[in-house]
């Protein structure tokens, strides 16, 4: 199990000190899928590479632990992380064809990891690459095996990324982003498939979007980032449809979504602030409509308001109120069509 | 145009109500790549058909979606529509009158205007949004030079933009507003068409809705004609009254929103709208809603183009190229598939036979 705790990131810049990662926790318990989700420069990213002990040379972690099965990976030396690296955490990149190695076979770098990591000789990790090339659905896994990156398409190549991931079993995998380069019948397929692997085979993803459709898909537990912090955290079901912190509500309000066509979409007004001097209070009050006077002085903490759902606004059950309304007008608005219709009908009738 | 006053009004309403605004006709894009040698060598051929023989009609006032995955020849199409990309064959009409492929009139490029995906790198660093649309409104003789100044300003706040926007330069811009001055930069010329790719997928999900809502506005409000190009259906489905499915270069269903959507024909339209992810968590199993991957534009199968990937292909769907045809009920309604609208017997639509080996 990995567990994140109280974790501080802060990077210099000319601009002054960013605070990109101000005090996140998470807790991804064995076999499940947990969601990170937020926008661009909200430390989504920096987080998962603090995780992977990989953040740039000018980022640092201040404070907070990442704990992986007890034992924490903050301040382990570079050998250290390199042994945790691969055998039990792996990652997954949104751009396959620059994570992978050019001009090495496919097949070779798959079963590069077992013979560094697992001590298994040549012939042995061979064997291993095909079969992890047939369960990640590679067609024709011994011609492919000796096949270039450049061969291979988006998807495929995804493929060979997960392959490279399961390669010597690991307990956790992050994965950043690892659709959203991909075709819609593509992204379906690798979702499918690593949603199967996390349910099979008991490992643990962490899975970092912005889009919260395919969190939905994916995910069993969600956290929302704003401006590097958790704001809301809980069971996806439960945060995308009952969201109680104004910026989830907002994600979900301004998400077109597919099966429900709205008249117009609500669009969350201002920008993001910047991470060098966070507003003080509720980093989000700049932008909420619900804010009050103690949402600019008190930073509020992130509270548990039901079993398996936090949330770290003081006045949570705004958004409560506002889903009450808006599900009433929509109910109302049907109710209203159906009379409509219905007086139609019977007009036509006589 | 120039006797208007210096509001971006919709354009005059055309004399016949029913004809297309726009007409395409046939229209075919090549490129032609790489070694002839290498290209014997593979046994592909050298020329990329990205678009091959698309009909399109687009209704004046309408907002018209292309979706389809990458390398579906959308992009190219549009540009080729733009003027932007000189089509090999066939032929564009705007308003009944035909539109040269290449080196359009300065009259001819004004009426179809493009808002591009990347709002960091479609607008000329070097220049404040004021300098361009003055130099822009100068060639093409919009306004009078007097009116330049308050034409301009009445275009930032069309799109929401303050008056002090005049003077500042793209990257004192976030990226939802630089999306905006390009739409201002579109607009200035009083297209009759516009045409935005893919316009919302570089932003953030909370800017993408500000975006999405000022197209639509500006389309009710003016009555612009839109053509937009996604890959996201859910922002299609938001914005459009009519939706062309592409696929390997060819447009093989067309169907009004709510039609397709309720209705899908071809057996890569159901598999698209079955592939994309929702917001309700139904539990559905591993198997995708497309199998494989899309095969490469320079091997284009023999006959259907989706039979390689297609759960009902059928052994004739290897001989025969299907065209795209109407509905017999629903003329708005066409499909590219020898199965589609319970045709050729019905047989597979309903029930999926097993695919070719």
């Amino acid at each position: 199990m990995l567990q994140v705790s109280d974790l501080h990131v802060r990077i210099g810049s000319r601009r002054g000190v960013v605070r990109a990662v101000d005090g996140v926790s998470l807790e991804v318990p064995q076999g499940e899928a947990v969601g990170l989700v937020g926008e661009s420069g909200s430390g989504k990213s920096m987080t998962l590479k603090a995780v992977l002990g990989v953040l740039p040379p000018e980022a640092k972690v201040i404070s907070g632990e990442v704990l992986l099965d007890g034992r924490n990976l903050v301040g382990l030396s570079h050998a250290e992380l390199n042994k945790v690296r691969g055998t039990k955490l792996a990652m997954i990149f949104q751009e396959p064809m620059s994570a992978l190695n050019p001009v090495m076979r496919v097949g070779r770098q798959i079963a590069e990891g077992p013979q560094v990591h697992l001590g298994m000789n040549r012939a042995k990790a061979t064997e291993r690459a095909l079969d992890l090339m047939r369960r990640v659905g590679i067609p024709d896994p011994e011609r492919r095996f000796r096949a270039f990156p450049h061969e291979f398409s988006g998807g495929m190549r995804q493929r060979v990324m997960i392959a490279m991931a399961l390669s010597c079993e690991p307990e956790v995998i992050l994965c950043d982003e690892p659709t959203t380069a991909l075709d819609v019948t593509i992204q379906d397929q690798i979702l499918r498939l690593l949603a199967k692997l996390c349910r099979e085979s008991g490992v643990s993803l962490v899975f970092v979007t912005h889009d919260l459709p395919v969190v939905a898909q994916v995910c069993q537990r969600l956290a929302v980032m704003y401006a590097g912090q958790v704001v809301e955290q809980g069971v996806v079901r439960e945060v995308l449809t009952e969201p109680r912190h104004p910026y989830t509500l907002g994600l979900v309000r301004s998400a077109p979504d597919v099966d429900q066509v709205r008249s117009s979409l609500v669009a969350i007004p201002g920008s993001p602030p910047s991470l060098v001097t966070p507003p003080a209070g509720c980093r989000f009050h700049p932008r909420c409509k619900f804010a009050e006077e103690d949402c600019l002085v008190t930073e509020p903490p992130l509270r548990l308001i039901s079993p398996g759902h936090a949330t770290a606004c003081l006045h949570h059950e705004r958004c409560a109120e506002s889903l009450r309304a808006e599900r009433a007008e929509i109910a109302a608005a049907k109710d209203g069509a159906a009379h409509t219709e219905t007086a139609h009908a019977e007009e036509a009738e006589r | 145009m120039t006797a208007q006053p210096a509001s971006p009004a919709a354009p005059p309403p055309p004399a016949d109500p029913d004809a297309p605004l726009l007409d395409a006709r046939d229209l075919s894009v090549s490129f032609s790549l790489g070694s002839a040698l290498v290209a014997r060598m593979r046994h592909e051929s050298r020329v990329l058909h990205a678009v091959d023989g698309v009909d399109l009609r687009i209704k004046r006032g309408e907002a018209l979606a292309l979706v389809g995955e990458s390398g579906s020849g959308k992009s190219t199409l549009a540009r080729a529509l733009a003027g932007l990309l000189p089509p090999n064959q066939g032929e564009i009409r705007l308003d009944g009158k035909p539109l040269r492929g290449r080196r359009r009139s300065r009259a001819d490029q004004r009426k179809i205007q493009m808002v591009f995906q990347d709002p960091y790198s479609s607008l000329n660093p070097r220049l404040t949004v004021g300098g361009m649309l003055h130099e822009l409104l100068r060639v093409h003789h919009v306004v009078p030079r007097s009116e330049v100044k308050s034409y301009s300003r009445e275009l930032l706040s069309l799109v929401g933009l303050g008056e002090e926007a005049l003077q500042a330069y793209p990257r004192q811009f976030s990226g939802g507003q630089r999306q905006r001055v390009a739409i201002a930069r579109a607009l200035a010329l009083r297209p009759e068409l516009l045409v935005a790719d893919e316009p919302v997928s570089a932003l953030d999900v909370s800017v993408q809705a500000t975006i999405l809502n000022l197209l639509q506005d500006l389309q009710a409000e003016l009555g612009l004609t839109l053509l937009l190009i996604s890959h996201n259906l859910a922002v299609v489905r938001h914005l459009c009254d009519r939706i062309a499915v592409m696929y390997l270069g060819r447009i093989i269903e067309v169907a009004p929103t709510e039609t397709l959507f309720a209705s899908p024909q071809h057996p890569y339209t159901i598999g698209l709208l079955a592939a994309i992810p929702r917001m309700t968590f139904s539990e559905e199993g591993d198997a995708p809603a497309v199998t494989g991957d899309p095969p490469s534009p320079l091997n284009i199968p023999s006959g259907c183009r989706f039979r390689t990937r297609c759960p009902i292909a059928q052994p004739i769907c290897e001989q025969e190229d299907p065209a795209l045809t109407a509905s017999t009920g629903d003329p708005a309604h066409s499909a590219a598939c020898h199965f589609a609208f319970g045709r050729a017997g019905g047989a597979p639509a309903a029930a999926p036979a097993p695919s070719q080996p």
